[in-house]
């Protein structure tokens, strides 16, 4: 069965890589973009051979979406959903606020909405390396986490508190979080958040250094800033580490890359990711859930958990302390 | 010609032995440790470039480095029996020999941390100020020629406003090699200490720290989140194979994980890299260890060495000091404080 897929909004830089990917896929009809800003969105749909539909039009012809708006916008767009029963792959973060996540995950679980969060790093083979390394008890208890998320700063409505909710933490906390509640079946306790503004002339953080501790009482630290100089031959990282009583193993989502030198351009080196992209797999999984009927894999539960760690994040950084997270 | 006596530990006093047997003029009467030292087969090669004056570019000194040195359990009988003009400490918190050496009004080398409290820290402090004996601040990384050129650039601005600081490691490393100081500590903290100082020398004064750890009987881990004094961020990520660090601690070879090392400094104008991906230029099969071409005569160790004599000598005063080996212990003092509290804790107000 060919799955009716299409793009609303595309303010969030992935909404390109989408739709590239999805034009791709032989079991996917890309039905169309939609877009707030109808400049943007004409030259999105044009890239890739589909039309610029209003949002009622495109969820009127699509099966599922993929939501790319600023996170301000996500509320509304549940909504919509929910009343065309048009499934959803969401952009994180689910919501600027706990309270928000919570209201659109209740809605769409009252619903039925089939929606889930886009939360590729689950679907990295080195992930999977390290998942099943710590599931099989190759590496014994967990002693520690120590991870890294870094990245550019993306500017736009990322950097805008009203429609992002925050800087670096909104933006870079939780593929790490969701992927280490993924990875170990615990969830983050207690956040301690060192947040300043030191690399952009920004409103919002872009220092984003968290100390965790897990459930079961292990440390996890995390680099989440937007510390990647814009000339930087690559545009971040994701790295997971996992220290045990037996073993430590270091998964990175990005590690199998080459360099490509450009004579062209004056001392220019690319950096360019070759593995398996963890992206298809994200997209495959909302296709088949769409196709089997069942929710994707990371369900607005996850999503839920990742705003409350950020939402705590705030609170220990204007507390100077560490806090308790709320779920 | 100075005489030094060498304090620690069996293996750290070995590497040291080899080191001052290197320097035409200075000699090593006494050793105090708990047991004869194991000295470290050099495994070096013929340097005929590059070594500066006084030190001996052959593979191998004549003879057994500590031939000719007593072992003591105590400093202070050794210092009774010999006639030393200074002491090289070279395990940390060793606020004891430190203390000995002040009284007897001879120069310290030491790393750090000092002392494992801020009352023997105080005492310590007082004691050396009352002798008028000075200390030098032992902190290998100083030496290193990777960290002067971090901190080189830094200072100079080449990454601009400093953001993030991160420097994460892997311990107990090779038994040579550029990353060869953590050979010993098994304690994690200890070996943070050394980041610690690299980022106070590089950055400035740390302000602010808190720090979680792990353990258990194979594995630890510990990080640090540190607030510079001009804003700047910070963190120190150290895992410990403990089964390789205490078998390295004992003097033998264990097969150990790999060494690893990131160190990263992110600034608004860009940023400065290395991993272990840029340390090791030359490749053997047979050996993971003889990955660095730098050799006994002229490493860290050496450079360490060699300052201090060079100290001795002269009587000039290092450039860092009691103060600044003691600023480096108060922050690791302030992370321990924050292991046992469960918060962050200011350096300077620790009590």
């Amino acid at each position: 069965m060919t799955v009716r897929v299409g793009i609303c909004s595309t303010a969030h830089t992935n909404a390109e890589v989408y739709g590239s990917l999805l034009s791709e896929m032989p079991e996917v009809d890309l039905v169309g973009i939609s877009d707030e800003n109808p400049g943007r969105g004409r030259q999105r749909a044009a890239a890739v051979g589909v039309p610029l539909l209003s949002r009622s039009a495109l969820f009127d012809a699509a099966d599922g979406v993929l939501v790319c708006s600023p996170t301000v916008d996500h509320e509304a767009i549940f909504e919509e959903a929910i009343g065309d029963d048009v499934a959803v792959l969401t952009e994180k973060p689910l919501a600027t606020t706990v309270a928000t996540a919570r209201r659109i995950r209740d809605r769409a679980s009252e619903a039925g909405l089939l929606a889930g969060m886009a939360y590729p790093i689950r679907f990295s083979r080195s992930m999977h390396w390290a998942r099943a390394a710590y599931r099989e008890g190759r590496l014994g208890d967990l002693v520690a986490v120590s991870a890294i998320n870094r990245g550019r700063m993306p500017g736009g409505w990322f950097a805008d508190p009203d429609l992002a909710g925050g800087g670096a933490v909104m933006d870079h906390t939780e593929h790490i979080v969701d992927t280490v509640h993924w990875l170990l079946d615990e969830r983050v306790v207690e956040v301690y958040a060192d947040l300043a503004t030191r690399f952009h002339d920004i409103p919002v953080e872009d220092v984003n250094l968290l100390s965790m501790e897990l459930e079961r009482g292990a440390p996890f630290v995390l680099d989440g800033s937007w510390s990647t100089p814009d000339e930087d031959p690559f545009w971040g990282d994701a790295t997971v580490e996992l220290v045990g009583t037996d073993d430590a193993i270091a998964a990175d989502t990005f590690g199998q890359r080459l360099s490509h030198v450009q004579e062209s351009r004056a001392r220019t080196t690319e950096s360019v990711y070759w593995g398996a992209d963890p992206n298809v797999g994200l997209l495959r999984d909302f296709v088949v859930a769409i196709q089997e009927h069942r929710q994707p894999r990371a369900t607005l539960d996850t999503g839920v958990e990742s705003v409350a760690v950020m939402e705590a994040a705030y609170e220990s950084a204007e507390r100077g302390e560490p806090v308790d997270v709320r779920y | 010609m100075p005489a030094i006596a060498l304090c620690g530990s069996g293996p750290t006093v070995g590497l040291r032995a080899v080191r001052y047997a290197r320097l035409a003029d200075v000699t090593v009467p006494a050793v105090v440790a708990p047991e004869k030292p194991v000295v470290p087969t050099a495994g070096d090669i013929a340097l005929d470039t590059g070594v500066p004056d006084g030190a001996r570019t052959t593979p191998e000194p004549a003879g057994e480095p500590l031939a000719n040195a007593e072992r003591y359990d105590d400093l202070a009988a050794a210092l009774a029996a010999h006639d030393v003009a200074a002491v090289d400490v070279s395990i940390p918190a060793a606020s004891g020999p430190i203390t000995t050496a002040a009284d007897a009004g001879l120069p310290v080398l030491a790393p750090p941390p000092l002392a494992t409290s801020p009352s023997a820290l105080a005492d310590l402090a007082d004691r050396v100020a009352t002798s008028g004996a000075w200390l030098q601040n032992g902190s290998l990384h100083r030496e290193s020629r990777f960290y002067e050129r971090l901190r080189k650039k830094v200072t100079n601005g080449a990454v601009g406003q400093v953001g993030v600081v991160r420097f994460a490691r892997t311990i107990p490393g090779p038994r040579w090699g550029w990353n060869a100081w953590y050979v010993a500590p098994g304690d994690a903290l200890v070996a943070a200490a050394h980041d610690l100082d690299v980022l106070r020398w590089t950055c400035g004064d740390i302000e602010r720290v808190f720090a979680r750890r792990g353990e258990s009987d194979a594995y630890a881990h510990l990080h640090l989140l540190v607030q510079f004094r001009d804003g700047a961020r910070g963190q120190v990520d150290v895992t410990v194979d403990a089964d390789a660090a205490r078998d390295r601690s004992a003097g033998r070879d264990t097969a150990g994980p790999d060494p690893r090392l990131t160190a990263e400094v992110s600034g608004d104008r860009g940023r400065i890299r290395l991993t272990d991906d840029d340390v090791a230029p030359v490749w053997r099969a047979s050996d993971p260890g003889a990955s660095d071409p730098d050799v006994p005569a002229d490493d860290c160790y050496a450079r360490l060495c060699r300052s201090f004599a060079a100290h001795c000598r002269t009587g000039e005063r290092p450039e860092s000091g009691f103060e600044g080996a003691a600023a480096t212990t108060r922050t690791v003092l302030a992370a321990r404080r924050s292991l046992e509290e469960g918060r962050p804790v200011v350096p300077e107000v620790i009590e």
